[in-house]
């Protein structure tokens, strides 16, 4: 349908608002921090909440949430990559079926399987609580059919001809999948690993409800919410933590943009 | 020499290797999701026993009462209504929002497209900052009173933190649901809109009568999900509204935290569970007809 101009600008104008009003948090946070004042417009510029941060407490937290993050990224790949395969390039009864049940942890709210499985913990296994493992199995749950889709996605756009190929030459279907098939698909399932691990890294619900033994970087910041309430230096552990973990995924967006298309088919 | 038809080979031999694959997420959603959602099925008939005068503990029993509370005592009730409620007006807002955006993207050339796109996709995977981010977005001093302030819609700053509006309003937005209808509109050629135009069809008719009906199915998957993000939002309400809000996932994290009252927080997430599996089921019965996606 052609658009007219005025239209077209229109929505344009729109979408950019909407964009500015999406990404004004990440603003919000850089001001805060570097003004170490919650007024706006800001008065002046200052560092003064860098100074207050109790920095080793923080760092302790973010390199157990990036522990966190890469045990859960793994685990993440060891299910999803194998799926991902099997619902691609298999034919078997149920298929259409799975790729439906497969949103299940998405479309289930994360507050009630977790808090059923915190009783679950209690009731038949109480040596676990807390536990880094249980906290890591449960924080694999929600980022599941991401990943599966994305990895999906990358194998769809890699020509089977090539796995064949190996095949008829005698290589092993297992020696064909590690040679051949994934380093075709190398910039998808970089991708969907950093999908698992930013949500992984930076997931409240989960450790919050399990209660893990030690904090997570969002733990550690809801604590000092709780106990000053919204203080400047928030802003400042807040902008550390999202300059160690989306920084990271904002820049594999750019590089692999076109990979991060195909998630939402 | 045997000339008979050979036998399909058996169920096991043919499927063993994709069973194979399969087995790592079979075996994950058995035990950790499949497991705990079963008894918490379960702990949902649970009656309690006043222990010694002194705790209340948790009896096994089959016992309707926590459902009969959920469903008659007022501040279940209340909670109950409330979670839905806000949902379903929140993904409607959610949804019309993101109508011509998406579509825009899905059509012509934008300025800016990058950073639109990536915009849509920073609260999901920043939840966390973000909602941070709003609390100090919303105060009295901050941004949005002082643009109103300054448009002179208000005269005095409203206390937005604290409130239920700042959930409201920013599960208003849309984020995901846009990619989603994008891709949704993506798929619809653009012959039927071309051929509903040239039999004089004006371009509002045109989007409201060809394109979002063709583009059913995404839509509908894009209001399950932030449906199901409504109902499920439980970090936005704690940290924007405080602990004692209205919302049933708060609630049901409160039941079990400092009261452990397990059999009620089960049934309460089982009538959770119960209202976004209808709405799934309402899903699949719109992705029928269509087959494919």
């Amino acid at each position: 349908m052609k658009m007219s101009r005025p239209v077209a600008v229109l929505l344009n104008v729109y979408a950019l608002l909407l964009a500015l009003l999406l990404t004004w948090p990440v603003l919000q946070i850089i001001l805060t921090s570097f003004t170490s004042d919650i007024v706006f417009p800001p008065q002046h510029w200052s560092l003064n909440a860098f100074h207050e941060v109790l920095w080793p407490g923080l760092f302790k937290a973010l390199i157990f949430s990036l522990k966190m993050g890469s045990a859960v990224t793994i685990l993440l790949l060891i299910i999803c990559l194998p799926t991902a395969y099997a619902m691609e390039r298999r034919r078997f009864a149920g298929k259409a079926l799975l790729s439906v049940l497969i949103f299940v942890p998405i479309i289930f709210p994360v507050v009630t399987y977790s808090s059923a499985i915190r009783v679950y913990v209690f009731m038949f296994f109480p040596w676990l609580r807390g536990n880094f493992w249980l906290i890591v199995l449960v924080t694999a749950m929600w980022p599941i059919p991401l990943v599966v889709r994305s990895i999906q996605g990358s194998l769809a756009n890699v020509d089977v001809v090539y796995e064949e190929a190996a095949l008829i030459m005698g290589a092993s279907p297992l020696h064909t999948f590690f040679k051949i098939t994934v380093p075709l698909i190398a910039p998808g399932l970089i991708t969907a690993a950093m999908i698992g691990f930013t949500s992984a890294t930076t997931t409240f619900v989960v450790p919050y409800i399990l209660g893990s033994n030690q904090p997570t970087v969002s733990l550690y910041i809801f604590g000092d919410v709780g106990r000053l309430g919204f203080v400047p230096w928030i802003a400042v552990e807040v902008l550390v933590m999202e300059l160690v973990v989306l920084g990271a995924v904002q820049i594999l967006y750019f590089v692999f943009r076109k990979q991060f298309r195909g998630i939402f088919v | 020499m045997d000339t008979s038809i050979p036998h399909p080979r058996p169920w096991l031999a043919r499927n063993g290797s994709t069973l194979l694959l399969l087995a790592p997420l079979l075996i994950f959603m058995l035990g950790v999701f499949a497991m705990p959602m079963i008894f918490q099925f379960a702990f949902a008939f649970f009656d309690r026993v006043f222990y010694k005068n002194v705790i209340w503990i948790p009896k096994p029993a089959f016992y309707l009462g926590n459902f009969a509370k959920a469903f008659t005592d007022p501040t279940y009730l209340y909670s109950i209504a409330w979670t839905v409620g806000i949902a379903s007006v929140t993904t409607s807002a959610n949804i019309l929002l993101a109508l011509p955006v998406a579509y825009f993207l899905a059509r012509t050339k934008v300025w800016g497209r990058s950073l639109i796109e990536i915009s849509f996709l920073l609260p999901i995977f920043g939840e966390i900052f973000t909602i941070y981010a709003l609390a100090y977005a919303l105060t009295p001093q901050g941004p949005l009173n002082w643009l109103l302030l300054k448009l002179h819609l208000i005269h005095t700053p409203i206390e937005l933190v604290g409130s239920s509006w700042a959930v409201i309003i920013w599960m208003s937005l849309p984020t995901l649901s846009v990619l989603l209808i994008r891709s949704a509109f993506s798929g619809v050629d653009v012959l039927y809109e071309e051929a509903a135009q040239t039999m004089g069809a004006s371009a509002l008719q045109t989007f409201f009568k060809v394109t979002v009906p063709l583009a059913k199915n995404g839509i509908a998957g894009a209001f399950l999900l932030s449906f199901s993000g409504g109902v499920g939002a439980y970090t936005l309400p704690l940290i924007l509204v405080g602990p004692y809000n209205d919302w049933l996932t708060n609630k049901i994290q409160r039941e079990v935290d400092p009261y452990f009252n397990f059999p009620m927080a089960s049934a309460l997430g089982v009538i959770l569970t119960v209202i976004c599996g209808i709405l799934f089921y309402f899903y699949l019965r719109t992705q029928e007809p269509g087959g494919e996606r």
